[in-house]
């Protein structure tokens, strides 16, 4: 019967964790940048065409609603990817720790289910 | 036949084993190749139509041209984009887990009112739909050289409309890449 070496174990885990955030960090951290810069540039857009007379009051309470719009489907979407991301951070954290106790034991356990409320945010369509 | 009734069998067994014995957790959609290609074709054909307004266009050729008026591929465009809208809403999603108190039926129904795809593909359908009215009542100015991403923008409105739509087909996309697990 094999026994679990904790600071092996402790190691499997840090660095499949880590790869998984530091790959999902760098995904979200561009998306992040590209989008504000995006809304920086439509809010100086909206107010030297505002300016220039090319815009009409009715056409200007589109932009901003879509604005408006752009900017909930931004943090929506940063929140459907932190929950892809808990998703991949929990399948690597509980097939480390259970395969060990697999191993040791010599059989396989069923793996747990994830606490979605408990992951919160939004899983998205 | 006996040998695919017996693989399907086993198929079943599988899948009710791995729903008692539990498998590996999904909280997000599963990624579809048929949404990223559609979006992906969708949105060339609307950086073309961009391509086509930006150099200044007038309401009476809104709907001639050949192969394609402009109305039609406005048309097309917005057609593609609900149709995909409804392939998103329509894909199936991973359910809370039964027996937790956690999510509530109404938490699970607020998180499907959040849902980052959806919301994207909305606004694109109000963005296209409004610029194609505008085409038809008005017609669009010429974008000058100076470009709609410059450090001062050209007030033509079809940058703001090109910029509306970028942000919002990248939303899109992202999510729909990050679905790849």
């Amino acid at each position: 019967m094999a026994t679990i070496d904790v600071n092996q174990l402790l190691a499997n885990i840090k660095t499949t964790v880590s790869g998984v955030i530091q790959q999902d960090v760098t995904t979200i951290s561009g998306y992040s940048e590209r989008q504000l810069a995006a809304m920086a540039q439509q809010a100086k857009w909206i107010a030297a065409a505002t300016l220039s007379g090319e815009l009409t009051s009715d056409m200007r309470d589109f932009f901003l609603n879509t604005l408006k719009d752009s900017a909930t489907n931004f943090t929506n979407t940063l929140k459907g990817l932190a929950v892809v991301t808990a998703e991949k951070v929990w399948n690597a954290l509980v097939g480390a720790l259970w395969g060990a106790i697999d191993t040791a034991i010599g059989q396989v356990l069923p793996l747990p289910q994830a606490p979605a409320g408990g992951l919160g945010g939004t899983t998205g369509t | 036949m006996g040998s695919i009734a017996i693989k399907m069998r086993s198929a079943a067994v599988l899948c009710v084993f791995l729903l008692l014995g539990g498998c590996a957790a999904q909280l997000a959609p599963s990624y579809s190749q048929s949404i990223v290609d559609g979006l992906n074709t969708a949105n060339t054909q609307t950086m073309t139509m961009f391509a086509t307004v930006s150099a200044g266009v007038t309401p009476d050729t809104f709907a001639t041209g050949t192969p394609m008026s402009r109305q039609a591929q406005y048309n097309a465009l917005i057609g593609q984009f609900m149709a995909l809208e409804s392939q998103v809403a329509a894909r199936p999603m991973p359910q809370p887990p039964l027996g937790t108190s956690a999510v509530t039926p109404e938490d699970w129904q607020k998180v499907l009112s959040t849902a980052p795809t959806k919301g994207s593909l909305d606004t694109i359908v109000s963005v296209v739909t409004k610029m194609r009215d505008e085409d038809q009542a008005h017609g669009f100015k010429a974008v000058t050289s100076v470009g709609c991403n410059s450090a001062t923008p050209d007030p033509a409105l079809v940058c703001g409309f090109q910029h509306a739509y970028t942000q919002n087909f990248d939303s899109a996309l992202t999510y729909e890449m990050a679905l790849k697990r």
